[in-house]
């Protein structure tokens, strides 16, 4: 007993000397480290600002406001020189390719420019992906307008137009994403200029509106009869849904609703073909192919090499389309290119179907 | 023992990471790079003599029964210091040593010194045991930094001012030598070569 005591006694000096040893260095340490971190944490904002004398950080209730429409924002930083405010930080992240990449975005007040962005924390691929935190790729941002969406380019020169790193696709997007989103949530809740916030379109309204845009005419969609559409189903196996596109009462043409596979998975497609048998359209729906590569399947250039174009013959994606049944390749998505393709070529076959009936 | 003895006993005839292979977590993890194996190195001296030290002092202090604990205690404490002074005036060293500065508790060498040297000898054989056995466990670090780096990343003296780039910009460098895989290969040439070497210089002695 008396043995027993005298260990946990001798225990008990052993660790409370180590713990005053170490509550001394602490206390001369913690300072120093709690500075240095401070530094780190505004050291970004003064180098997109080095003007800057204070950093506020946005009210709660007005960072509440905008995370309602913009959720990733995580933090809203004023910046205050001279009396007056000359800019705000954004701090927000999108998904990039090994995870969320985190994006500081600083825009200035006096003319509702990009002052800089500074990459934070992220996951992108050595050497490849985390080429966005060098300043050859982070400088283009600076001086870009905020009024309009600024797109990703191998060689930007125009206001809107910022660098694309060419094999870091996915996050190069994801650093544009997440200024883009600071440039809107900037201009929505922090200037006078009357913008809103845009309204997400539900995938209803945004068939609807496919609908009509390929059949400008039309005044009515229906679906066709059941036991026809079984009877194609059964022979093509991208058709989903079928109707009939009609103006005044009269069956004006048809659209095909198909689904494909692309490169990141299944790729729904919208075909317009009018009863003359010519192409109206196509229109993509929501796909996961790679951004700012696959998804320029939804861009009007691609779709529109679709317009007019006849359905007695396969169509056949070329570099530069001419010929009847030509239609555009987009370089470096092919695979995305011929999904498209599959679901418009089964999209013809289906109405060849249909006519022969 | 002869101070030089202990000395070049821990260097050479037991070196921690060539003949004991201890605390090998931390060489394989940290050695990408020179400057990183001589921090860690370093880092292992500041401790082990220190806890050597301490260790010896209080070695008639301490019972026999409790005298784990109260070893590791001593350790710890010596590494959170490190760890908060590097943290404050040294961040690169350690932001570069991360997980492995507060492993430093764990470095088996560190408590094997504590328990067959220091809580033996008195305060000098002590602190030159720790030096030697410091010395010898940061020289193989610095040279396994070294040559890795040089056949991984084809530089030498990265993250210093002195970087050089020893086979020029298009150097396509293996990274299998700075990811763990060629850490294991390269520790196993070394132990190799090493045992080649003391086996001779033993063969002269006894000649």
């Amino acid at each position: 007993m008396k043995e027993t005591l005298k260990l946990g006694i001798t225990l008990l000096v052993i660790t409370a000397v180590a713990a005053g040893v170490l509550a001394f260095s602490n206390s001369i340490t913690e300072p120093i480290i709690a500075e240095r971190e401070k530094q780190e944490r505004f050291g970004a904002l003064y180098n997109i600002f080095p003007d800057a004398e204070e950093f506020l950080e946005v009210d709660e209730a007005k960072l509440k406001e905008v995370q309602s429409t913009y959720p990733n924002i995580t933090e809203i930083i004023e910046i205050v020189s001279g009396g007056s405010t000359i800019g705000y930080a954004f701090n927000g992240s999108a998904g990039g390719y090994g995870g969320p990449v985190n994006v500081l975005t600083g825009i200035s007040v006096a003319d509702n420019t990009v002052a800089g962005i500074s990459i934070g924390s992220h996951s992108e691929t050595p050497n490849l992906g985390d080429r966005i935190e060098d300043p050859s790729f982070t400088d283009t941002y600076k001086g870009k307008t905020t009024t309009e969406k600024l797109v990703a380019v191998a060689s930007p020169s125009a206001d809107n137009e910022v660098q694309l790193i060419s094999g870091a696709t996915i996050s190069s997007f994801a650093v544009l994403t997440a200024v883009n989103e600071a440039n809107e949530a900037y201009l929505v809740y922090f200037t006078e200029l009357d913008v809103e916030p845009p309204v997400e379109e539900t995938e209803e309204e945004k068939e609807a509106r496919f609908m009509s845009e390929l059949f400008a005419d039309a005044d009515e969609f229906t679906p066709i009869d059941e036991g026809l559409l079984e009877s194609i189903i059964a022979e093509n196996i991208f058709v989903r849904e079928i109707f009939e596109a009609k103006a005044g009462g009269e069956v004006i043409g048809y659209i095909f609703k198909t689904i494909s596979g692309g490169y990141g998975g299944e790729l729904p497609v919208m075909t317009g073909i009018s009863l003359d048998g010519t192409i109206t359209g196509i229109r993509v729906g929501a796909n996961s192919e790679t951004p700012g590569l696959g998804t320029k399947i939804e861009e009007p250039d691609f779709q529109d090499s679709f317009v007019g174009k006849a359905t007695e013959e396969e169509l056949v994606a070329v570099p530069s389309p001419a010929a009847e049944n030509e239609v555009q390749l987009i370089s470096g998505a092919t695979v995305s290119t011929d999904g498209v393709l599959y679901g418009v070529n089964g999209a013809r076959e289906a109405f060849l179907a249909i006519i022969s009936q | 023992m002869k101070l030089s003895e202990i000395l070049k006993n821990g260097i050479f005839d037991e070196n921690p990471v060539l003949v004991q292979l201890v605390g090998l977590c931390s060489v394989l993890a940290v050695s990408t790079s020179f400057i990183n194996g001589l921090s860690m190195g370093l880092a292992v001296i500041f401790v082990l003599c220190c806890s050597n030290i301490v260790v010896s002092l209080l070695r008639k202090v301490i019972p026999d029964t409790i005298r784990i604990p109260a070893f590791i205690v001593v350790i710890a404490t010596f590494v959170t210091i490190l760890e908060m002074f590097l943290n404050a005036y040294l961040e690169s060293v350690y932001k570069a040593l991360g997980i492995f500065l507060p492993l430093i508790v764990v470095n088996c060498t560190i408590l094997a010194r504590a328990e067959s040297f220091a809580s033996k000898n008195k305060l000098i054989p002590s602190l030159v045991d720790g030096l030697g056995m410091g010395l010898g466990f940061t020289l193989t670090l610095s040279i396994l930094g070294a040559v890795r780096e040089l056949l991984g990343k084809g530089t030498l003296l990265s993250g210093t001012a002195a970087e050089i780039n020893v086979f020029g910009e298009g150097f396509q460098a293996a990274g299998i030598w700075v990811a763990p895989p060629g850490a294991f290969i390269l520790l196993g040439i070394f132990i190799a070569v090493f045992n080649v070497i003391m086996k001779k210089r033993k063969a002269k002695a006894a000649e």
